[in-house]
């Protein structure tokens, strides 16, 4: 079964709304499990031909359009103007068309979430609404970043730990690279909404709206950071969080991680350093007497491991039964034998695209989802007679052109007169 | 210990129909971190997970006390809202029980090196035969087939091997060890795997495998990197320090009274009141910075001059100014300064429940979701066997008489 990524449906149609990255991962992971996700990108009225916020990419590092296109995988679009009629109506046939919606609300369109939770129609039958912060809270009407989201998760007081911290003593927290924590919150929202999918197939109960806050969806992942400190008012940070032995490893050409935890390991890892006589002292045979000399332990490491590259210490700790793992930059990542073994990657566009790490619901429409036209208006429910105003109307227009779907996209705008 | 007053923990009326998963019973050979993180989930979503330990290597998280704190409160953490059965797979009649909890359970979820679960006849092969819907789910460093499938793996290895930890770094600096939480967020991952198959499962009517890969998961946050470079070979740039891919300044400065203070700008509009507060305050800034790019292209210099505004006032004031000017702004807290928050205290996000190491209350976190308003409650993690004889009895029907015999023979602890 492994390395068959081949589609799987579950028949359960999606909207996402709103231009919060968490709950476009988090319909991309709906849609790699099987739903039909639609795209719904409002532009404010008056800005109908000038792309969706969804759109904005990453201009500073000159990365054109790439997370767009990574979290639009797979799933069809149209552009709205969020308040004209046209756009009005295409979000009220979506709702009654769809079973599930993922909507991230951060307050560029404040009224789609209570619009879509009151709604008295058929469907849908979940809500998802992912927000920064809690509702209600002192700073529900606070900006958010990544940045400011990661720093009051706990995790950015411990990073760099390790030899980052060693090197870099003075220097501020880390923050990961790109938008992770919308990615966390976003896989929160997938699973909270199959979960109420699920119930939905057993029963005819009411709707179900679910709330999920970046911030809480962040933390959650740092959850040992609190419950030590409630219950020892210990408070780990940059410069305890390092690995006893071992760690972040220099090497001929670049970094390994090594994780030597239990004694089998060290077993492994003593013969795969030749069993030199400083590991063979029996106060190294446990962990704790590991720990005691952890130092010496690195410092060993470290001055064997810099004649050996990525490739030669990876194969030497699968032989040997140690952890041990290369840090891959994105082309190696990429290059990486183990992944393409196992079909992680596919063609898409000029590029290639990760797909999800089960085997069964990978492979999505070869398209990049960026493929509406009027076909999803009839889908939709809507009538010829309407589409064709949307159409002769000048209402439908192209979006500019992406990296991966030269023909572009639609918008609808608020210019045409009522049908 | 610590400033707030949790809330219990415990089980109440409202939490039902924040039950979305009753009636799908999981059977999780899960250990470590990431495992039993992906079913404290789905626990919390309401299923019901029954914990299968070996009675004579359980959980490695139990109790072992080898670092500055109680390596038990690990387990706490990430077992919340579980039952506990210990069985002894060495003996033929331990693993049959085994194999009938599988077949009256909708999942069967572990951790283990590719082999494992195979050897027990609990790989979706065997259990499948008898039970064609069931779903297996099995989460390895790498998956479970490929020329690195017996490779062990900790989180620290998922993010080396994933990517994440080679984009994140000082300019020049190595990269970064991002652990624990890595755990957490392939458990995360791996519960919507389970969880997708449960559903296709539901319809169909024919259970799946679902061989899920760590590092494939860890990678899978880095997608739009490995779609840049995969267009653009060279394209991405490695550790950029605190600096952002889309906005411009970025950065975590220090206030006067010494904490750090993440800010973003996320606007050229929020730019321009930022800049023109930051000028009004004595600050001596580039003109002309209109566009992220511009601002970006002059970063050292903005970082500078916005380092020193930032150390020249306290926190309160600093985050003030960011609330007035629309900035981007939060401070770098630690566990402490978590656990005074309110947005967290409040709510029913931090819970207390008794520790299944020695009774004592601990704070952990809940669910951080809410069903149509309602957060679930949970239950502690259990203690090794706590559910043993109830399990039997409830789930397979078994009499007390032969839950004795089972434990005479040693199958169960």
């Amino acid at each position: 079964m492994t390395g068959d990524r081949s589609e799987a449906k579950t028949g359960m149609r999606a909207v996402q709304l709103g231009a919060g990255v968490a709950g476009a991962f988090g319909a991309r992971l709906l849609r790699l499990m099987g739903a039909d996700v639609v795209q719904i990108e409002a532009v404010p009225s008056g800005q109908s031909d000038a792309g969706s916020v969804v759109r904005e990419n990453q201009p500073v590092a000159k990365l054109a359009r790439t997370r767009s296109d990574y979290l639009a995988e797979g799933k069809r679009s149209i552009c709205i103007s969020y308040g004209s009629k046209g756009g009005h109506q295409i979000l009220e046939r979506a709702a009654a068309w769809a079973d599930c919606v993922m909507i991230s609300d951060d307050h560029t369109q404040p009224s789609i979430p209570a619009e879509f939770a009151a709604r008295s129609g058929p469907g849908p039958n979940v809500i998802v609404v992912v927000s920064p912060w809690r509702r209600e809270s002192p700073r529900e009407k606070h900006k958010a970043s990544s940045a400011a989201l990661f720093a009051v998760s706990g995790e950015a007081s411990l990073l760099p730990g390790g030899l980052g911290y060693e090197l870099f003593p003075e220097a501020p927290p880390l923050i990961p690279r790109g938008r992770i924590v919308e990615y966390d919150a976003g896989v929160i929202a997938a699973l909270t909404c199959l979960a109420a999918s699920y119930k939905k197939m057993g029963e005819d109960s009411e709707r179900v709206v679910l709330e999920v806050t970046i911030r809480e969806a962040e933390v959650s992942l740092n959850r040992w950071l609190i419950s030590h400190y409630l219950r020892s008012s210990w408070i780990e940070d940059r410069s305890t969080r390092a690995y006893a032995y071992a760690g972040l490893t220099p090497c001929a050409d670049g970094y390994v991680m090594f994780q030597p935890t239990t004694d089998a390991h060290w077993a492994g890892l003593v013969a795969m350093l030749g069993n030199p006589t400083w590991a063979l002292k029996p106060d190294l045979a446990t962990y704790e007497g590991r720990a005691h000399h952890g130092a010496e332990i690195t410092r060993e490491l470290q001055s064997w491991a810099r004649r050996l590259d990525k490739a030669t210490l990876v194969r030497l700790g699968l032989e040997h039964g140690v952890p041990v793992g290369a840090f891959r930059e994105p082309r190696e990542v990429l290059g990486c034998e183990q992944l393409q073994a196992r079909a992680f990657f596919r063609d898409y566009a000029a590029g290639k695209l990760p797909t999800f790490a089960a085997p069964v619901p990978a492979a999505c429409a070869e398209d990049s989802g960026y493929d509406v036209g009027p076909a999803l208006l009839y889908e939709l429910g809507f009538q010829e007679d309407e589409v064709d105003w949307l159409l002769r109307s000048g209402s439908l227009l192209r979006a500019p052109t992406t990296t991966s779907q030269p023909d572009g996209t639609y918008l609808v705008n608020d210019r045409g007169d009522d049908p | 210990m610590g400033e707030a007053r949790l809330p219990q923990g415990a089980n109440s009326k409202e939490d039902e129909a924040s039950r979305l998963l009753e009636g799908v019973r999981i059977l999780d050979f899960t250990f470590q971190g990431a495992g039993p993180y992906a079913t404290m989930l789905l626990g919390l979503l309401g299923a019901d997970i029954i914990k299968v330990e070996s009675a004579t290597r359980p959980d490695p998280t139990r109790g072992r006390e080898n670092r500055p704190y109680l390596r038990s409160l690990l387990f706490d953490d990430v077992n919340i809202g579980k039952r506990s059965i210990a069985l002894n797979m060495k003996t033929d009649s331990g693993l049959q029980v085994a194999r009938s909890l599988a077949g009256r359970c909708c999942a069967v979820v572990d951790c283990f090196r590719p082999g494992v679960m195979q050897r027990w006849g609990l790989d979706h092969k065997s259990l499948r035969v008898e039970h064609p819907g069931i779903v297996s789910a099995s989460l390895s460093a790498t998956g479970s087939t490929g020329p690195l499938a017996q490779l062990p793996g900790y989180a620290g290895i998922f993010n080396a091997m994933g990517g994440l930890g080679a984009l994140t770094g000082y300019p020049g600096g190595p990269p970064t060890e991002l652990r624990t939480s890595v755990d957490m967020r392939v458990g995360a991952m791996f519960a919507v795997g389970v969880m997708g198959a449960l559903i296709r499962a539901r319809l169909s009517g024919h259970g799946e495998f679902v061989d899920f890969s760590a590092v494939e998961a860890v990678a899978m946050l880095c997608g739009e990197y490995l779609l840049s470079e995969s267009l653009s070979p060279g394209s991405v740039p490695l550790r950029l320090g605190d600096r952002d891919d889309e906005h411009a300044p970025c950065g975590v400065y220090r206030a006067a009274d010494g904490q750090w203070i993440a800010l973003t700008i996320l606007s050229d509009k929020d730019w321009q009141c930022f800049s023109e507060m930051l000028t009004a305050d004595g600050a001596l800034l580039p003109e002309g910075l209109e566009t992220a790019e511009d601002r970006a292209a002059h970063g050292d210099e903005l970082d500078l001059a916005i380092g020193r505004w930032v150390g020249r006032h306290e926190t309160w004031e600093i985050l003030e100014a960011a609330q007035e000017t629309e900035v981007a702004a939060g401070t770098v807290m630690d566990a402490r300064e978590l656990c005074k928050d309110p947005d967290l205290t409040t709510e029913e996000f931090l819970l207390s429940v008794p520790s299944s190491a020695d009774g004592r209350q601990v704070g952990v976190c809940g669910a951080p979701w809410a069903v149509n308003g309602t957060r679930p409650g949970t239950t502690p993690a259990p203690q090794l066997g706590e559910h043993t004889s109830s399990v039997l009895a409830e789930v397979l029907n078994l009499p007390p008489a032969q839950v004795a015999q089972l434990r005479a023979e040693g199958a169960l602890l």
